[in-house]
């Protein structure tokens, strides 16, 4: 069963002197439960599909020109704001690359994370929402949640942030989580420890995954299904293990070969 | 925090004695002697009654032997008196001071209230009609000489309409009238004063505002913050504002010293006996130790102004600490 479904997508964006066509009539499926990665350089345009689906696109000062993104069947671009907004962060989470400027520096990481659970659950009285910001601060595996709680961003480490994103991104249980490049501006050594807890809360969770990335190891190392981005299109998509084996297009190629 | 106020309070004793060398050095040698006002339009006074005034005022000696001894008057909180009238300069400046303070407090508060809202909204609808119809009022207020547009309004609503008494804080009965007399009386000097005030200064920090609200926007935890669901609004209050809104700190600091310095030409033009017009006679008759207190006062509270500010960034920004 597909949980999404992008259809002939088209990003634009607008420079100071001209029209920059991001995304050009890209399609593709995303299966329940699986882990789909796309994979380009930067200027690719794979993070511009994630924002898109994220209803971001706005914010970086693009435009949507044409296509639909289907989540379970409903068209995202024909809803309005406020039903897309019930969607984002509750069914529908992203976490993003770069952990130090994703979190706002003047709000406590605790009210930050309580504010992705308040904002689905107006209802909930403070003992739950502190019951549930310690949960999702222990599914990350920060265990000095009273510290954490009570931290501002610059007071933690690179790893630390960017479990705390991970922690905001499951607090409501997603069916769906994008990961923007979510290991881009950390040590090496972290790395692979936040993308395997990304793996284990995936299967622990029952998350369907969209990673994206320009590192063709982590590809191959998490995904069942692999889409090659070049300026702004999908230049080969499918099983990543065949994509590897029996690369067809000359860019994907060039990718695997570097 | 303690250690990093006690430094600034410190460093801060020699910048103020060096502001009044400089403010001694100029007033000494700008053309023109206190004794001229009291002496030139006198067509008998002698020459040796000249002479004796100078010895009187001390005006005869070097000018570092005059700082030195004005320094360690002021060292002990005195200001000297009044070359004009013999009155304590520290009397004349302090019956000046509720004036000042209450039309700039007003000016402030009016300019928070107006420019704050209007930043903000202009920043959240870029390029919309009242963004475009805002920026061409900015430019006007920020460009129109502000004696000119005191001038206009006492013509229009002073003049013409009748409105709004057009100088002074008082009516020359005020003392007759009752307790809520009083208080109209007050409020309706002071409209036009304080609109004029307040009409540069919202002018540049509704821009301000603006550009600190675009820049908060663009940011990346504000995508965070919409990609968590939250709505526009609440974006704006929750994530966008306190951040655009540090820098208010600043100008707020910056404007303290103004509180109490008055402006010379907006209390001038509205004979509004606040320290601003003080401070403008006292240059024209040359009246050395109002303007020396003057000049002491301002500077302090500049400096002050500038350690509260830097106190409240701390307090506000959890990412500075001082040390």
């Amino acid at each position: 069963m597909n949980i999404l479904e992008i259809k002939n997508l088209s990003v634009e964006y607008k420079t100071s002197s001209s029209i920059v066509g991001a995304v050009k009539n890209v399609s593709f499926n995303v299966k329940k439960g699986e882990t789909f990665v796309i994979v380009g350089r930067s200027g690719s345009g794979k993070s511009t599909v994630a924002s898109a689906i994220m209803d971001l696109t706005g914010i970086d000062g693009g435009k949507i020109k044409s296509g639909s993104i289907f989540y379970r069947g409903k068209d995202l671009l024909k809803m309005t704001f406020d039903e897309k907004r019930v969607l984002k962060g509750s069914k529908i989470s992203m976490i993003f690359q770069d952990p130090q400027s994703y979190l706002n520096p003047v709000i406590k990481v605790g009210k930050q994370i309580a504010e992705s659970f308040t904002i689905h659950n107006s209802q909930a009285s403070n003992d739950e929402i502190r019951k549930r910001v310690d949960e999702a601060l222990k599914k990350v595996k920060l265990d000095d949640t009273e510290r954490i709680f009570n931290s501002y961003p610059h007071q933690l480490s690179g790893g630390q942030k960017q479990r705390v994103l991970i922690a905001m991104a499951i607090m409501n249980n997603p069916e769906f989580l994008i990961a923007d490049e979510p290991t881009t501006g950390l040590d090496a050594s972290i790395q692979k420890q936040i993308l395997d807890l990304i793996n284990e809360l995936k299967n622990t969770l029952g998350l369907t995954l969209i990673m994206i990335t320009h590192n063709m190891r982590i590809a191959r190392r998490y995904s069942d299904t692999m889409a090659v981005m070049h300026n702004g299109e999908i230049v080969e998509i499918g099983n990543t293990e065949e994509i590897f084996k029996n690369p067809k297009h000359e860019y994907t190629k060039l990718l695997i070969n570097v | 925090m303690f250690q990093y106020l006690v430094k600034r309070l410190l460093y801060s004793i020699p910048i103020i004695i060096g502001i009044t060398v400089l403010t001694f050095g100029v007033m000494y040698f700008t053309p023109g002697k206190p004794i001229d006002t009291m002496t030139d339009f006198n067509p008998q006074i002698t020459s040796e009654a000249k002479e004796r005034l100078v010895k009187l005022y001390g005006l005869d000696k070097p000018v570092h032997v005059q700082y030195w001894n004005w320094l360690k008057r002021v060292a002990v909180f005195d200001f000297g008196k009044s070359f004009k009238d013999g009155r304590p300069a520290s009397e004349k400046i302090i019956e000046r001071l509720p004036a000042t303070i209450l039309l700039n407090v007003l000016s402030i508060i009016l300019m928070l209230v107006i420019a704050v809202p209007v930043g903000i909204y202009s920043a959240v609808r870029k390029y919309s009609l009242f963004d475009r119809v805002l920026t061409v009022v900015v430019f006007v207020c920020f460009s129109a000489p502000v004696f000119w547009v005191a001038l206009m309004l006492m013509i229009v609503f002073g003049l013409w309409l009748g409105w709004f008494p057009i100088s002074g804080l008082t009516s020359f009965d005020f003392s007759e009238l009752s307790f809520f007399g009083k208080t109209w009386d007050l409020a309706s000097h002071l409209v036009l004063p304080v609109i004029v005030s307040t009409l540069g200064s919202f002018a540049v920090l509704s821009r301000y505002i603006r550009s600190g609200m675009l820049d908060v926007l663009k940011q990346d935890y504000i995508k965070t913050a919409y990609s968590k669901g939250l709505s526009e609004r609440q974006v704006i209050f929750n994530h966008a504002l306190k951040n655009a809104l540090l820098p208010l700190i600043t100008i707020i600091g910056l404007s303290i010293p103004g509180l109490i310095g008055g402006s010379f030409i907006i209390e001038t033009v509205f004979s509004y006996p606040g320290m601003g017009r003080l401070g403008f006679d006292a240059i024209m008759a040359r009246d050395y130790p109002v303007i020396m207190g003057i000049g002491v006062i301002s500077a302090f509270l500049t400096l002050l102004g500038n350690i509260i500010a830097d106190v409240l960034y701390a307090v506000a920004d959890p990412r500075i600490r001082y040390r």
